[in-house]
């Protein structure tokens, strides 16, 4: 989490440089006798463990892989195995001398060898940091292991690094300068022939982007949307309000991968009556990633069958499927987020009085753009989005009312957005205005109250919690 | 000779007893237009006990397979009803109040603006409702009000509300007989004073008796 680092450890880290610089070269190896192995367990929950998301995030928010010498910086933080010992060590070592691998009892952190794939060992004093210092602490060892042989072993200049990622508002330029100040020229020179390539190795695999995203990919939340009157629409549902409940729960799908189930189901207000609504079941799957772009599959039904009469008897009342491809990105300060989407034809059936009317929905089609900003190392994510619909239409028919087919029609929306993350809390915000469409049309016309709303568009607001 | 005469008096007999035409009753569902009410889906403008009939509301009838029952037949005579539920006499509105056919498809979503709400070809081409000045029908006769002893304890009078009766025969051969249900476009109630019209639901529904062809009912 970039912009929050304790001035302390940042100092601790400082120091540590300078305290580095006054020693000889201290050199990490394997020199420990193992004894802090013994009674170990594999760490996979608790804040260390989430400390290395947030690492993983800071580090890919400051595209590392870019900076010739920290190309592995990234996998190696990400596939190091940790353990926890059970008891604590005293700063023994030579590697354990600078003041940012032990307390101020002289008890170590954290030790690791500096070889690729080397696990980190974590001890019970490293439970006392916060946040920033583990995450910092996560950073500095994996340098340990990412960095050439020729340096990686150097205390001062791991801190230096480390420093650089670490302090707050740190760029990519920023980094790429402090590497470049203490990687030997020889080193310099190979690895930028050798071209940093924005995804990293990772023995083939390929690595998932959006670590915060798949550490903690579910959600439960709430959701209110307003919708705005269309006045210039012929045909108008009276929705004017929702508030929704939803989860997206993930328990499928490893961390590179993801199988999620989304429900959602809330409240209606159509004009000045308050109903209850569609019930919607879906789920997305992130296929891939490539060149970090993030690939995946979502769909789902929304279903009638729990609803008011009043939604049930009428255009609302009908059953929708939808099926969505996304790809999306996340590089640097920018996110960019393409979906396309496919809403299967439907029925549904309106009485009025002794006539009853037989809806059919044909087939359509909408493409969506979102890009914006992504701030405060991630957290804070503000742009736009713009989407073309276009809809084959319907017929009713029914009584002496001959079949009528609508034709087809299009709606083109846009407008604001904005997500806000703070700790496991998100707040969204975004709003959609119909920008052109078909004579008479709005989007009253499709009947997707948890899709594209209803009305002219509207305001969207939605408080969830991750886990 | 004595031989044919019976054969054709049975055969009249016959026929007479078996006639599958004669007079039929179409019930007519109702819809009110009106300026104010702007939401077609709006449950008071249809199936209710009555509606109100001005210069700034309408009213849309229509019995909704009734080409299905008259394509082939022909109509000996043709009366429309109405009934008022608030007057002894409906006299008054007879220089008021006509009834015409309709030219336009509509549905039970039809405003005062439009036939149906999907998309501008729904809209009418005269706010109101579309049709046919040259095939209005004026009111040919009034029934006043009756008020009779019940013969039910429980009800204190039989009531049958004051009536007025269209001559609807041209309608039938100009507008219905012969057509598809496609172009069973209905009726339009208007009148240049407010009126309350009895409604579809209940006993005294507007009604269109149709007479048909040369064979009559002999139960």
């Amino acid at each position: 989490m970039r912009g929050n680092y304790s001035l302390r450890w940042i100092s601790v880290f400082g120091l540590a440089l300078l305290c580095s610089q006054a020693l000889a070269v201290t050199r990490v190896g394997n020199g420990d006798d193992g004894a802090d192995l013994e009674g170990a367990i594999p760490l996979t929950e608790g804040r260390i463990f989430d400390a290395r998301d947030e690492a993983v995030k800071l580090v890919r928010n400051l595209n590392t892989a870019g900076v010739p010498g920290l190309g592995k910086l990234l996998p190696e933080l990400l596939y190091s195995p940790m353990y926890l010992a059970k008891k604590d060590v005293k700063a023994r070592l030579k590697s354990d001398q600078a003041d940012a691998h032990h307390d101020a009892a002289e008890n170590v952190y954290a030790r690791t060898f500096a070889e690729s794939h080397a696990s980190t060992r974590f001890f019970p004093a490293a439970t006392k940091l916060d946040k920033d210092q583990l995450v910092a602490l996560h950073i500095h060892e994996a340098l340990h292991r990412a960095l050439p042989e020729s340096i990686r072993e150097d205390e001062s200049k791991v801190a230096q690094i480390t420093v650089a990622i670490t302090t707050p508002d740190s760029t990519h330029d920023q980094v790429a300068a402090a590497t470049a100040s203490v990687l030997p020229h020889e080193d310099r020179v190979r690895l930028s022939a050798a071209s940093a390539v924005a995804a990293p190795e990772s023995d083939g695999a390929l690595v998932a982007p959006g670590p915060d995203r798949l550490s903690k990919p579910s959600q439960l939340g709430y959701r209110l949307r307003v919708f705005g009157d269309s006045p210039n629409a012929t045909f108008k549902s009276n929705a004017n309000q929702v508030h929704s409940l939803y989860s997206t729960f993930h328990p499928f799908g490893g961390r590179n991968s993801a199988f999620g189930m989304a429900v959602e189901t809330g409240l209606v207000k159509l004009g000045s009556k308050t109903v209850m609504g569609p019930l919607f079941l879906g789920g997305d799957l992130r296929l891939w990633t490539i060149r970090d772009f993030d690939f995946g599959l979502r769909g789902g039904t929304t279903i009638d069958a729990t609803a008011a009469n009043e939604i049930k008897n009428g255009l609302l009342g009908r059953d929708i499927g939808r099926l969505s491809l996304f790809a999306r990105k996340t590089s640097g300060l920018i996110y960019v987020d393409n979906n396309v989407s496919v809403i299967f034809p439907g029925k549904t059936q309106q009485t009025l009085g002794v006539v009853t009317y037989d809806y059919e929905f044909k087939t359509a089609f909408a493409v969506d753009l979102h890009l914006g900003a992504s701030l405060l190392g991630g957290r804070l994510r503000v742009g736009a989005f713009g989407e073309y619909l276009l809809s084959k239409g319907f017929t009713v028919g029914g009584g002496a009312f001959p079949t009528y087919d609508t034709g087809a029609y299009r709606i083109v929306s846009a407008g604001p957005e904005a997500a806000f993350e703070l700790d496991d809390l998100v707040l969204t915000v975004a709003g959609r205005w119909i920008v052109s469409t078909s004579e008479g049309i709005s989007y009253d016309t499709m009947a997707d109250l948890f899709g594209s709303g209803a009305g002219s568009g509207g305001l969207t607001g939605a408080v969830s919690v991750k886990f | 000779m004595s031989r044919m005469l019976l054969v054709l008096a049975l055969a009249t007999v016959a026929l007479s007893a078996c006639g599958p035409f004669g007079e039929e009753l179409h019930t007519l569902n109702a819809k009110v237009v009106s300026i104010q009410v702007l939401d077609g889906a709006d449950e008071s403008t249809f199936q209710q006990d009555a509606y109100t009939v001005g210069p700034a509301s309408r009213l849309l009838l229509r019995s909704e397979n009734l080409m299905d029952k008259t394509s082939s037949k022909v109509a000996k005579s043709a009366r429309i009803r109405l009934y008022f539920p608030e007057v002894k006499d409906g006299s008054q509105w007879k220089n008021a109040l006509k009834v015409c056919p309709l030219t336009r498809q509509w549905m039970m979503l039809a405003t005062w603006t439009h036939a149906h709400p999907f998309g501008p070809p729904g809209r009418w081409a005269r706010d109101g409702g579309d049709y046919s000045e040259a095939g209005c029908m004026k009111p040919a006769t009034f029934v006043p009000r009756v008020e009779k002893p019940s013969t039910n304890p429980d009800v204190a009078q039989e009531v049958t509300p004051a009536s007025v009766e269209f001559d609807a025969l041209q309608y039938m051969n100009d507008f219905v007989v012969g057509r598809s249900n496609d172009q069973n476009f209905g009726l339009i109630v208007v009148s240049t004073e407010t009126i309350r019209v009895q409604g579809d639901k209940g006993s005294f529904r507007p009604t269109f008796d149709v007479d048909y062809g040369t064979w009559t009912w002999n139960p």
